[in-house]
């Protein structure tokens, strides 16, 4: 048994049949081999049947044998469809054109993405693509190969380590990856390192350039320690020289410390105050009127409303004012000069750079006077004394 | 001679457990519910209308009785035939 689809394929008739020989008909017509379906009762010596065309045209001779008649009721199928099509050109005309239409937009390139890129501008790669013939509304049949065209973008993109071109229908996407470029040291004119301050010199280590001191001599600021000139007087070379040296360097402070030392302390009167916060707006609610504290301390504790990692902009401060008063108390001359001492160490470590340390310190003079003891002292402190100075180049 | 081939035919037949209508030329009937019947084997349309379908046969004749009875497809040796089916009468 074919399937309809063929058959509307080939094209079929519904005929109504009138005659007294209808089942001689049937009969026949299966004796003939033609196809015949849905065969169904209408009235009286009359009945309505499916034939294939072909075998429409070769029931003529069993119709007059049997004394039939017959009378179309209606077609189907292909053939008829194209004879109707043949009757309305310019809706032909409109199909083909559609279709034509379709495959022609199909076969334009209408997007050129770029990935991976993270230095180099999407601009600069879709600029190398144009000039190798992959653009927005270019054919997608002109455009070369996928690994050739990967092959030569990379070519005109130096600082890819892998190029990859993938055609997905009507966009083309060009993958890349970035080859990671060490970074470039800074350009660096020759130099010399020079003594930054007078000092002694404990340990010199070049790492390039020429030493020209040696450990445990005596260099003032502006002497040459590392030279960056290599050779002779005939055959020189400048370089940068770097390196590290290290040196003793004496300072001379003058310390005043007072016989007294103050210090803050609470005297334990405090006053609460409450805020409420809505964004960043406080409402304070208590703790109203004038503060009878001379010295105080505001110690402020802040929360926020939280749900799971959302902070709402809800929330209170609780503020607790204290009452704080100066509090002296005598020193001693020693301890004055122990605090002095240390006050001054701290302050000359922290501009004296990294990696310095005080090594010997002398008490050079020393008075009690007015409440205060006066002192002058003087400090031994290893610290690098390196500068850099560029070396001119000779006329 | 005839009889005797059939009393073969027979014989074979139920020796090697075949079924009747490969061996002897008689039609199998398969019907769907009241509402499809597909016949094997038959020998033309006697008669037909929507309440009523006669079938020759090899050996005597097959009487439908149903309503809207409509010859879904027709070939050489089977019908397909659809409708609401009351009665199938076998006439030897």
């Amino acid at each position: 048994m074919s399937h309809s689809w063929i058959q509307s394929v080939r094209g079929y008739v519904l005929v109504e049949v009138r005659g007294r020989g209808l089942e001689q008909l049937i009969n026949r017509m299966i004796q003939q081999r033609m196809y015949v379906r849905d065969i169904r009762y209408t009235a009286e010596d009359r009945a309505e049947m499916n034939v294939v065309v072909g075998d429409f045209f070769r029931m003529r001779p069993l119709l007059k044998e049997t004394g039939c008649r017959i009378h179309v009721v209606k077609r189907f199928g292909l053939p008829f469809l194209l004879d109707k099509l043949e009757k309305r050109k310019f809706f032909v005309v409109g199909l083909a054109g559609f279709i034509v239409g379709l495959y022609l937009l199909t076969s334009l390139v209408w997007q050129v993405r770029v990935e991976g890129n993270e230095r180099i501008s999407t601009d600069a790669v879709l600029q190398a693509a144009r000039s190798e013939g992959v653009y927005k509304l270019q054919w997608k049949f002109r455009l070369p190969d996928e690994e050739q065209l990967a092959r030569k973008l990379q070519s005109r993109l130096p600082g890819t380590a892998w190029i990859g071109v993938e055609m997905r229908g009507t966009h083309v996407v060009i993958k890349l990856v970035e080859a990671t470029v060490p970074e470039t040291k800074p350009l660096l004119s020759p130099r010399n390192l020079v003594a930054a301050k007078s000092g002694l010199v404990t340990k010199i280590i070049a790492e390039k350039g020429r030493p020209v001191v040696r450990p445990n001599t005596y260099v003032r600021q502006g002497d040459v320690l590392i030279s960056g000139v290599l050779g002779d007087e005939q055959n020189s070379q400048t370089v940068v020289a770097s390196g590290e040296v290290r040196g003793i360097v004496w300072y001379a402070p003058k310390i005043e410390v007072p016989l007294t030392l103050q210090y803050k302390v609470y005297t334990g009167e405090q006053k609460k105050r409450f805020y409420l916060v809505f964004g960043n707006r406080a409402l304070q609610v208590t703790g109203y009127g004038k503060l009878a504290f001379e010295q105080f301390e505001a110690i402020q504790e802040r929360k926020a409303l939280q749900w799971r990692n959302y902070r709402l902009p809800l929330g209170w401060i609780s503020e607790k004012v204290l009452e704080t008063r100066m509090a002296e108390q005598p020193l001693d001359p020693a301890e004055a000069r122990a605090i002095g001492l240390e006050r001054a160490k701290s302050e000359i470590l922290a501009v004296a750079g990294e990696g310095a340390r005080v090594v010997g310190e002398k008490i050079l003079h020393e008075k009690t006077e007015n409440g205060k003891v006066y002192m002058e002292v003087h400090l031994e402190v290893e610290e690098s004394i390196a500068a850099e100075q560029p070396i001119v180049p000779q006329p | 001679m005839r009889s005797l081939t059939r009393k073969i035919n027979q014989w074979t037949a139920k020796l090697l457990d075949l079924p009747q209508d490969v061996v002897s030329d008689l039609p199998r009937v398969t019907m769907i519910g009241n509402v499809q019947l597909y016949i094997e084997n038959h020998r033309g349309v006697i008669e037909f209308s929507n309440e009523a379908l006669k079938l020759a046969l090899s050996k005597g004749q097959l009487e439908i009785a149903g309503k809207d009875l409509v010859l879904r497809a027709i070939l050489t040796e089977e019908v397909f035939v659809e409708g609401v089916i009351h009665d199938i009468k076998y006439i030897p």
